[in-house]
């Protein structure tokens, strides 16, 4: 019976574990990465809906990136997007690959299409294969009175012409973390509070 | 190891004692001596205690003392539950109103609490080889840390991800946990988070949702086919098992065309009124047979439908339903359903289990014969009477009230229905109600005839009981 018993608890035990590994795993490979993640900033919008199961957050629309291509990627629905940064800091798509190659930060997207636009005439009409790529940055989760108030920041951020990036660790592995969101280069948690101060 | 007494049956076997002793099959040392027994095996120290003094109480007084103490009980253990519930959603709201002074590390450890609570919980559990409400706070408590930890640490980290993405996560890893703790309340919520799949439907969830499906299946089909279908599990089962029937019909009607759904609704109506109607046979009657109830409103409903809306109506106009598209209709699962449902009604054959495969098949017989516009309301309604003529009559002939009253409902929705049908005429609509009117009251007339006859016979006393229980 006590055999038995110690059987059972580790039966269980082992179901437990099964149960927290998947959450275990990602924190061990966001705290602790075989290479330190590349800092990648998107442009983006925001909106402010409801998760039943997780609380308020503040939705994301990254803006859509491009990528124009003179071959086409064949396996573009399984690629990874290869980034790079542009003129202002902020990411481009630099190219589809099948995995993330190291030194080359990569992130599957969320979906990918392409249409083709034609150039020239004759023997020099050229076909270019336009990518449009949109990530998976689509929730910063913030507490219950923040995130409508990060809502109505943005929206006032927006009208004034205002800056909004998502703040974006990716790792070598092609796994990516968002860790903030600014409006014209200030956190949104600062934001937002300063907001809220300067309106008592 | 000493077996639970359930508290119930202990009482159901008190108060039989006085009635054996009353009708002289026991003595009263004999029955002294059962109480006896069964006051020790209860465990409860102050029971005990009166049973060992000399003046001890009456056996109505014993009965009335062992329920109060029972109530007594399951009202301290809600108590208990509702405060613990409560205690726990506060210090939720605790950590929800001060998640954002902790740093990212803190949160983290925050996290891990409940699925460690759980798991000693869990461990204690089999270590004490505690019973059945043990085992299903430890299954329950267990599938809510590991809810709370996704939910967390997606919140912390921003991870992307939908609720299905979350819902099925989550089912994946209590699905163990049903089967190594036996947990009945937690296979209840796990139906009916599958059935939530119903909201989030796309193709892309259809297998995603079948395989969790096929995951609870066993567990079901285990307790509801493989235990005394009168004991609380088979009968917890009956009711868990309808809303994952609910969503593979849901499925059904998505995946398959409407005409194919039609015929898979009824079916699936058919199915649940039949075996119903078999389990009632075997003496599981009542709130203990949910299908019977079910099997009944889904059947009648459906009918009344198709005595107002051409249901019926063939779904390939001019061209008649081939052999090879009703196979494909009831493939896979529903052709096993409709087959176990056959072979229900053969074991047993009752008129009303006749008609109500019967009526299970017309959508079938319609679409094959090609019927076209019009009839198939008439073949509806007539169908609906014919269902209400059998329950009625197979109620008369066991005297069962809940089938008479079956069998008059049916009947009346028929009536209803043709009474205000205004594509009939007046005349034919008059002729048609006196002619049931009629039938009805001759029927009235022989039965009260029999029934008078038998009563001028002596009844058999177990005869009279088996009546006064339908």
């Amino acid at each position: 019976m006590l055999k038995n018993k110690k059987l059972l608890i580790a039966v269980f035990l082992l179901i437990v574990a099964a149960g927290i590994w998947y959450p275990v795993s990602k924190i061990i490979s966001f705290e602790f990465p075989s290479s330190p993640p590349v800092v990648f900033r998107f442009s983006a919008e925001l909106y402010d809906p409801y998760d039943p199961f997780r609380g308020r957050y503040v939705a994301l629309q990254s803006s859509e990136l491009t990528l124009p291509t003179d071959t086409p990627a064949e396996f573009y629905q399984d690629a990874y997007v290869a980034l790079g940064k542009d003129e202002n800091g902020l990411a481009k798509a630099v190219a589809l690959v099948r995995k993330p190659e190291p030194g080359q930060p990569a992130i599957r997207p969320y979906n990918i299409s392409y249409y083709s636009v034609y150039s020239g005439s004759g023997a020099a009409k050229k076909q270019t294969y336009i990518y449009r790529i949109q990530f998976p940055f689509r929730r910063f989760y913030m507490n219950e009175k923040l995130a409508p108030a990060a809502e109505q920041a943005f929206r006032d951020a927006a009208r004034a012409g205002k800056d909004c990036v998502i703040v974006v660790k990716v790792y070598a592995d092609g796994n990516y973390a968002i860790t903030d969101l600014e409006i014209d280069g200030v956190p949104i948690r600062e934001f937002v509070k300063k907001e809220l101060e300067s309106r008592r | 190891m000493a077996k639970n007494i359930d508290r119930e049956k202990l009482e159901w076997l008190q108060a039989e004692l006085a009635e054996l002793r009353g009708q002289g099959v026991i003595d009263s040392g004999a029955e002294q001596r059962i109480r006896g027994y069964y006051a020790a095996r209860d465990a409860e120290p102050a029971s005990a205690a009166v049973t060992a003094r000399e003046d001890r109480p009456g056996p109505a007084e014993q009965t009335r003392a062992a329920a109060k103490s029972g109530k007594q009980q399951y009202f301290l253990a809600v108590l208990v539950a509702l405060g613990s519930l409560m205690v726990g959603c506060g210090v939720i709201l605790l950590f929800a109103h001060n998640w954002d002074m902790l740093s990212k590390f803190q949160r983290v450890a925050v996290v891990f609490i409940p699925v460690i609570a759980a798991a000693c919980c869990g461990v204690y559990t089999i270590a004490k080889e505690k019973d059945q409400r043990w085992r299903e706070a430890s299954a329950f408590f267990t599938a809510v840390g590991f809810a709370v930890l996704m939910a967390l640490i997606s919140q912390i980290y921003h991870m992307d991800g939908t609720p299905q993405e979350f819902l099925l996560l989550v089912m994946a890893v209590s699905l163990p946990l049903v089967y190594f703790f036996r947990g009945y309340l937690l296979a209840a919520a796990y139906c009916a988070l599958l059935l939530c799949f119903i909201a989030f439907y796309s193709s892309g969830w259809v297998q995603d949702g079948l395989l969790h499906f096929a995951g609870i299946a066993p567990f079901i089909a285990y307790y509801l086919f493989f235990h005394k279908p009168a004991g609380m599990r088979t009968v917890w089962m009956r009711y868990i098992c309808l809303m994952p029937l609910a969503y593979l019909l849901f499925i059904s009607g998505r995946y398959y065309d409407w005409a194919s759904t039609k015929l898979i609704i009824f079916a699936a109506a058919g199915l649940l009124y039949t075996a119903g109607l078999y389990y009632s046979e075997s003496g599981v009657r009542g709130w203990k047979n949910p299908w019977i109830a079910c099997g009944w409103l889904f059947l009648t409903i459906l009918l009344a439908v198709s005595s107002v809306e051409p249901l019926f109506l063939s779904p390939r106009g001019m061209v008649p339903l081939k052999a090879a598209d009703v196979i494909r209709t009831l493939s896979a699962f529903w052709f096993a359903l409709f087959a176990a449902q056959v072979f229900v009604t053969a074991r047993k054959p009752t008129l009303l289990k006749a008609v109500v495969i019967l009526v299970t098949l017309t959508p079938f017989f319609c679409y094959m014969l090609d019927i076209r516009s019009g009839h198939p309301l008439w073949v509806g309604s007539a169908v609906l009477l014919l269902a209400g003529v059998a329950a009625l009559a197979e109620g008369v002939k066991e005297r069962g009230l809940m089938k008479v009253n079956a069998g008059m409902l049916q009947i009346t929705l028929f009536a209803l229905i043709k009474f205000t049908d205004p594509r009939m005429g007046i005349l034919p609509r008059a002729i048609i109600f006196i002619v049931i009117g009629v039938a009805f009251i001759a029927t009235n007339v022989y039965l009260s005839r029999k029934f008078r006859g038998e009563k001028a016979g002596v009844p058999a006393e177990g005869e009279a009981r088996g009546d006064a229980e339908k």
